[in-house]
């Protein structure tokens, strides 16, 4: 999937003289007050926060909700959080760097990154991993509303071939492309590799996936009858 | 000095147990020992000594990445292989399976050649499971199909790495301030009864266990606390772990005493603490039991559901087991679930003869409930009646079973198990050796006829058929409730794991085998004799002991 496209882009300025970015003719933040915009998201967000040090927030735009966030969390954990922002608009993103409108304090931005390219960085993955509280801005979601809909709703590819992309490692990368690309690494697993003959180190590994994750296959099969 | 990984994939309580096997290791030629546990289990892993370095698989973490549809499931690989990358490049003296499960065969299979040899259960590239000594088949295909094991798994994994059970040393690591703590309240509790305060005595209560089916049942509990709390000289001490669902538990439990009960709710960690200050814990199956094994703490463990305690059960000097008799028990997860004899009285009764100091007199125990001591012998450690119902011919089967192991894999021998066993009666002895000699006399049979077939099949391929029949009928014993099982599951499982050669290759490797099981045959008959013999020489001291008494009459 590409990036949304972007007809138009300009900067205004609001009642209250801060910066607000207008992507195809939609305002991401209020044009009277960011600030006080920002806060009755992050007390709305409040419960979530109180539960996590972790944040995923969609949507950068100029930064202001990004920046009330960081402040309750250092509130809530002192220097102890952490919060990754995805955004697709990376005029955007530079602008509010160049701006200097970021508090950058334990913050990772993510700007123009396709689902794919997200997916593929493993700093993304264990981030996710340990089930970060979401926020998403209002204004940013609804404007880029396909972007963020196909990240949450994202499925890995699960050939081979696909598969690749994503890994990193040489030896592991090795050992998939010594499979038919089309299969998925799932019918290896579980077919294949249990009637194969002989083995290697590696499958030996594979094997060793197959057993730790056995228990909680069979429980999503089971699930998925129900 | 040797470098050493142990690989343990299961659960907390399994973790500790490693416990025992790391001590001896450690005290032997000082080898240093690291260990592999998943991540949930590392807390366990944490708490032990002598060990150099923990690494740990997140399983959940892999398993996510592996269901997750978000997730590539390349990721899952790549991150098993990272993160086991640290031990894989690496060289190991010895690597050991102490998992026994597939996981775990398979892990150690793929860091074979970081390792000059792997111990337990793991394959070849053929994928048939390489063994490298007998206790390692006695382990992996004998102790599973035996009813009543007759050697701990601690003990076994001791012998698969050739080590002598050490038992002193400190195996455990605590926290000096939480030691200090627990000694100051414990002191004080015991002032507080009404005893002196030198006989009081605190008796720890493990509450819950992780399966149900092992509770102790609520009602047999407050029962149990009702009747420790008359005696004036014990102290019951509930322990929980710092979960909701066992502070409910222990309160339900409290409301019944006015609140007057003592609760410690501790985590893994400094429940060591609390538990080298009591006197005694009653416990069901439990990570807590094993912490107490480790700390020497005394153990009545009261063995309820599938808890396989001939296997795991407490494993310490003078700790007690308190049982269904074992032939009403069943050792299986899938089991039906029985309703236990075992009642709050029988709890008090062993509790009562823990203490005592005149061991002969046994407690009085419910129909059906017998209660076992743990005492050590050359094997390891070995439960022993102490008390209650018996089946003595399953007794004496499995005191002659362990006597066959001694005998067959250490080439040693134990007069107290002979011992043990006329204990159960001359009767008794005598017709459990006289069944038996029946058994080991068919097996016999079977053996010679497939000796004599095989012989046959090499000199005439015709009668390669009457020696697969009875090759197949000698194997068919290794499904006998009988002593010969032991020998004849191992030969079974030899047999099935030659590599197919050519006809006159393979023979031969079976006419060893066929020698060998002959040989381990014999031994039995050895072992027989010998009870044999005892049984002989006891009946002659009954007789002049009757006569005594007679001319003192």
């Amino acid at each position: 999937m590409s990036l949304p496209k972007i007809t138009s882009y300009e900067i205004r300025t609001s009642r209250t003289e801060q910066k607000v970015p207008v992507v195809n003719g939609v305002h991401l933040h209020s044009i009277y007050n960011p600030f006080k915009e920002a806060e009755t998201l992050v007390e709305s967000q409040i419960d979530s926060l109180k539960m996590k040090n972790e944040v995923l927030i969609l949507g950068l735009g100029f930064a202001y909700h990004v920046n009330a966030v960081i402040e309750k969390l250092q509130e809530l954990y002192g220097n102890n959080f952490k919060i990754i922002v995805v955004e697709p608009n990376i005029q955007a993103y530079e602008d509010c760097i160049a701006n200097n409108l970021l508090n950058k304090k334990n913050v990772l931005v993510y700007a123009g990154f396709n689902p794919n390219e997200l997916y593929s960085d493993l700093d993304f993955v264990h981030f996710l991993l340990r089930k970060p509280a979401m926020i998403a801005h209002p204004p940013s979601f609804n404007l880029y509303q396909y972007y963020f809909k196909t990240i949450l709703t994202f499925e890995a590819p699960k050939t081979i071939a696909g598969i690749l992309e994503f890994v990193e490692s040489d030896p592991v990368k090795n050992y998939l492309k010594s499979f038919d690309q089309e299969q998925t690494l799932e019918s290896i697993l579980y077919n294949q590799l249990p009637v194969k003959k002989s083995f290697n180190e590696s499958d030996f590994l594979a094997m060793a996936l197959v057993e730790m994750t056995k228990k909680s296959v069979e429980l999503n099969a089971n699930a998925g009858e129900l | 000095m040797k470098k050493i990984l142990i690989v343990n994939l299961r659960r907390l309580g399994d973790v500790y147990t490693t416990g025992h096997l790391i001590n001896s290791i450690c005290k032997t030629e000082g080898n240093n020992v690291s260990l592999l546990t998943y991540k949930e289990s590392s807390k366990a892993a944490k708490n032990l000594k002598n060990l150099t370095k923990l690494f740990t698989l997140d399983r959940k973490e892999i398993i996510t990445l592996k269901n997750n549809k978000l997730f590539s499931d390349g990721f899952s690989l790549e991150q098993l292989f990272k993160q086991l990358q640290e031990i894989k490049n690496q060289h190991w003296d010895e690597i050991v399976n102490y998992s026994n499960d597939s996981a775990g065969a398979y892990l150690c299979s793929y860091l074979r050649s970081s390792a000059d040899k792997i111990v337990g259960v793991h394959f070849n590239n053929e994928r048939n499971v390489v063994t490298g000594n007998d206790w390692e088949i006695l382990f992996n295909d004998i102790l599973p199909v035996v009813k009543y094991s007759p050697i701990h798994f601690v003990d076994c994994y001791h012998k698969m790495m050739g080590l002598s059970v050490i038992r002193e040393g400190e195996k455990l690591i605590t926290n000096t301030k939480h030691n200090a703590l627990a000694f100051t309240h414990m002191n004080t509790i015991r002032k507080a009864q009404l005893g002196s305060e030198n006989t009081a005595k605190i008796i720890g209560i493990q509450l819950k266990t992780a399966d149900a089916t092992k509770d102790i049942p609520e009602q047999m509990m407050i029962q149990l606390i009702e009747s420790i709390r008359r005696n004036t000289e014990l102290a019951p001490l509930l322990l929980i772990a710092p979960t909701e669902e066992e502070r409910r538990y222990a309160s339900e439990i409290n409301d019944k005493f006015n609140n007057d009960l003592i609760i410690v709710e501790a985590d893994l960690e400094a429940i060591t603490s609390v538990l080298m200050n009591i006197d005694l814990l009653v416990t069901p199956d439990t990570a807590i039991k094993h912490i107490a094994d480790l700390a020497e703490t005394p153990v009545l463990e009261i063995s309820l559901g599938h808890a396989p305690f001939l296997k795991q059960g407490s494993y310490s000097e003078g700790s007690l087991i308190l049982t269904d008799i074992i032939t009403d028990r069943s050792f299986s997860r899938n089991g039906a679930r029985v309703e236990t004899n075992i009642t709050a009285q029988d709890i008090l009764a062993s509790i009562l003869f823990f203490f005592s100091k005149i061991k002969t007199i046994r407690p009085r125990l419910s129909q059906d409930v017998t209660l076992y001591s743990c005492s050590f012998d050359k094997l390891g450690a070995r439960y022993s009646v102490a008390a209650g119902t018996v089946d003595s011919q399953t007794e004496i089967h499995r005191l002659i079973s362990r006597q066959f192991i001694n005998v067959a894999f250490d080439q040693q021998e134990s007069e107290e198990i002979y011992d043990d066993v006329i204990d159960f009666g001359i009767a008794a002895a005598t017709t459990w050796a006289s069944k038996e000699k029946t058994n080991v006399t068919n097996v016999m049979k079977d053996l010679l006829g497939t000796l004599r077939s095989l012989l046959q099949s090499l000199e005439n391929r015709k009668s390669s058929r009457d020696f697969v029949v009875n090759l197949d009928k000698l194997m068919g014993h290794a499904e006998d409730s009988s002593i010969v099982q032991i020998p004849v599951t191992m030969f079974k499982t030899k047999i099935e794991r030659i590599n197919a050669k050519s006809f006159e290759e393979n023979a031969k490797e079976v006419e060893v085998l066929i020698y060998n099981l002959k040989a381990d045959v014999q031994k039995i008959l050895h072992c027989m004799k010998h009870l044999e013999d005892k049984i002989a020489l006891q009946k002659k001291a009954d007789f002049i002991n009757r006569g005594t008494e007679q001319v003192n009459s």
